[in-house]
Order: structure tokens, then sequence, then C-alpha cells
């Protein structure tokens, strides 16, 4: 290797290269080379292996996974459908009697909200909702939050796209929703869109000095979160008018 | 133990495992904390649901790798990533370095993140998981020779900026 060959092999493989010279024959220029090349490596490994908080990174991790198992779980697939087994005739329609009623009964039997929604908000606002609010004035284009909703199975007008100004998949204590930063007149608010989560009707939170409100949408729910009086209801609106499941869907 | 808690344990290992470089990388490729943490969450997602896939153990680190690079790929096609200012960055580092030695890891960052990124992404593959030239065009899927001209360049680009920037001198002398 002669000296140009051996600059260009040190300038791209320091370590690579001193390994190699180990084995080769003693040159104090060279030496003197790979050591300034290696104290380089090492001071550019220190700038780039940042401190990483991994019990964080590992728990958001998690989160977003057990999302997905919870949604798999609520979504059979349809490969892996148990095989049905013949029932005689009249049992079989005393069951579906049984199964209507008991339809009809939860249809009609107002269903509180999940003990834990008001602990999933509080901590997935706090897990990150102050960082997606700071990246608001990075801007949304329609075309992503369409495809977005389309993901969540359902769909967002273009009054209502235009106000996003940042969006992205998040996890909720029953599969997938969005994490999003609505503009208002107030200023920007964050809003979880939910698709699984229903609720009766709105439900109030307060954790940490943040107010947030949970609206029931034709589809799921979504959680306001931080709005001032004229946002909240600004936002309600909006909500409520502009999210609607896919028309496969509806 | 069942399957399911097999599996289960199999994803915290790996997420255990190479989550914190992951973030590193995705965070140096983007430069940005929360885009960052949002790369690897759905790396790993998409590493859950396709972890019947993975056969080997020991190809593990570089499949992650891959799955995020699509990722950031993805994202970069949805959105053009605004200017990166490294002040913007909260970094802390992992241990606790002289002030002289802070000031020359943030001018490093800076020269890192103001690297194309052709060059960037070899030289963030070869520090931070110490992949050989070859094991780095394997991946990018270009020539040996390509990664080395790449790496060479970027380390001289970085050299440079630093020479900009304020470390006077002669660099050779200083690394």
């Amino acid at each position: 290797m002669n000296a140009s060959e051996f600059e260009q092999a040190l300038g791209a493989a320091p370590r690579e290269t001193a390994e190699a010279r180990r084995t080769g024959d003693a040159d104090p220029a060279r030496d003197a080379a790979v050591a300034d090349a290696l104290a380089f490596e090492d001071r550019l490994e220190a700038a780039l292996r940042v401190a990483v908080d991994e019990e964080a990174l590992l728990a958001g991790i998690l989160e977003v996974q057990k999302a997905d198992r919870n949604s798999d779980a609520v979504s059979p697939d349809p490969d892996s459908a148990p095989e049905r087994r013949g029932l005689p005739g009249w049992l079989a329609m005393a069951a579906s009697v049984f199964v209507i009623a008991g339809v009809v009964a939860v249809l009609l039997w107002p269903s509180p909200p999940p003990q834990d929604l008001g602990e999933y908000v509080r901590s997935h606002y706090l897990h990150d909702g102050p960082d997606v609010l700071a990246r608001a004035d990075q801007g949304m284009e329609a075309g992503e939050v369409d495809a977005l909703f389309a993901a969540l199975g359902a769909e967002a007008g273009p009054e209502f796209t235009a106000g996003v100004r940042y969006a992205k998949f998040c996890p909720t204590p029953d599969g997938r929703g969005a994490h999003m930063v609505l503009g208002t007149s107030e200023g920007p608010v964050t809003v979880i869109y939910m698709p699984n989560i229903e609720v009766d009707g709105p439900v109030l939170l307060e954790f940490d000095d943040v107010q947030a409100q949970v609206v029931a949408l034709s589809r799921g729910s979504a959680a306001i979160i931080g709005a001032g009086e004229g946002a909240m209801r600004e936002l309600k609106t909006r909500l409520e008018t502009g999210i609607r499941p896919l028309a496969a869907d509806a | 133990m069942n399957t399911d808690s097999e599996k289960q344990d199999r994803f915290e290992a790996l997420a255990r495992a190479y989550g914190a470089d992951l973030y590193r990388f995705g965070l140096w490729l983007c430069g940005d904390e929360a885009l960052a943490r949002d790369l690897v969450q759905e790396t790993f997602l998409r590493a859950w649901r396709a972890l019947d896939s993975l056969k080997d153990e020991g190809a593990a680190k570089s499949w992650l790798i891959t799955i995020l690079r699509r990722e950031w790929a993805r994202t970069f096609e949805r959105k053009t990533p605004g200017f990166t200012n490294i002040e913007a960055l909260e970094l802390e580092d992992a241990d606790e370095p002289a002030p002289e030695e802070r000031l020359e890891r943030e001018q490093l960052r800076g020269a890192m993140l103001s690297l194309a990124p052709r060059y960037r992404e070899p030289l963030l593959l070869q520090v931070l998981f110490g992949y050989s030239c070859e094991e780095i065009a394997s991946m990018l899927g270009i020539g040996k020779g390509a990664v080395m001209t790449q790496l060479f360049r970027a380390r001289e680009q970085v050299k440079e900026k630093l020479q900009r920037d304020g470390l006077t001198g002669n660099l050779n002398e200083r690394f």
C-alpha cells in the first residue's frame, strides 16, 4: 500500500486500517497517523453516542407494541378463524335470539367511559405532548393527514384537514390513534383521536394544571388537551363535524 | 412458557439490546429527538409484526437498521425535514466531559448534521454500529469502493467544518 492508498484507507476506515497495521511493518510516520486518526474516532464516537433514557425509550416502544397487540385482539384475522361446528336448528335459533337480545341490551345500556381513560390521556400527554406541540410549525400536507385517517378507518373533511398542523400515529388504550396538533384562534392545541374508544358524552379531565375534555365522535372519541374555553368549543365542533368513519366502515 | 410470552420476551430483548443505538442512529439521520423516537417506535412496531420472519438472531441488528432506514426514507418522501439547528437539540453526554471537550463535541455534532445524507449515513453505520466498509456496502447496496470514498469525504468535511467553525490549528495534530 503506497502513501496515498494508506491515507485514503485511514480516512475511510481508521479502525480497520489500524487493525490491519498491527501485523504490518513498523513505520513511525504511519503509526503516528493511525494514532491521530484513532484519537479523532474516539472524539467523534463520544460526540455521537449521546446519553439515552433507555427505560423511557423502551416504555415508548412497548406502549406502541401493546396498542398494536390489542388492536390485533379486537380484529380477528380471517385466515385464523376457528372452524365452525354445526348446531341443531332449534338450538341455533335460540342462540340467535339470545345473541340479538344481548346486543340490544348492550346498545341501550349506557356504557361508562373506560376507567383508565383519564390516566391514559394524562400519561400520553406528559410523555410527549409538549414535544409534539413544539413541532406544530412543521405543517402537514393534506395527503398525509388523509392517509393517516384512512389507516385508522376514518376520513377528515378538507376544512378539518386544513387546520391540522401536525399529526402522527400514537397508541391508545384500544389500538392505534392519532396524536395531532390543531391550529385554533387561540394557538395550537393537542388533540388525541381514539377511533376505538367510545364515550357517552363529554368527559372532563384535569391534571397538572392542564384541562382536557374527551368528546364523543361518530366513530370513537377525541381528547382535547390544554385548550381555553373558546378553543375547546371551536375544536369540539370541528372534530364532531370534521371526522367521520370511512364510507366503507360507516 | 407459551409461544406468546416467548415472542414477547424475544421482542423486549431486541428492544433493550438495540433500542438506544437505533435511537442515536435515527437522531443523527433526522436531527430531531421526537422524530427519532417516532422512528424507533415505528421500527420496532414493524419488527414486532414481522418477528417470526427473523430466523437468525445474529442478523437482528442489521434487520432493524434496514427497517429504520426504510421508515426514514418514507418519512423523507412525505416531507423534507426542516433545517436542523444543533442548538435546538437538548443532548446529554453519556459521560462528564471537561468544558473544552463539551464544546468540541457540540461542534462535531453540528458538523455531522451538516453532512449530506450520502456521507452521513455510512459514517453513522461505521461509528455507531462498528460495521466494516464491506458490510456498509452490502447494507446500502453500493460498492465497497464507493463506501470508502464517501467515508473518506465525510471525515474530511467534518474536519474542514470544525476548522471553519473555530477549531483552528493543525487538525491532524489536534486529533
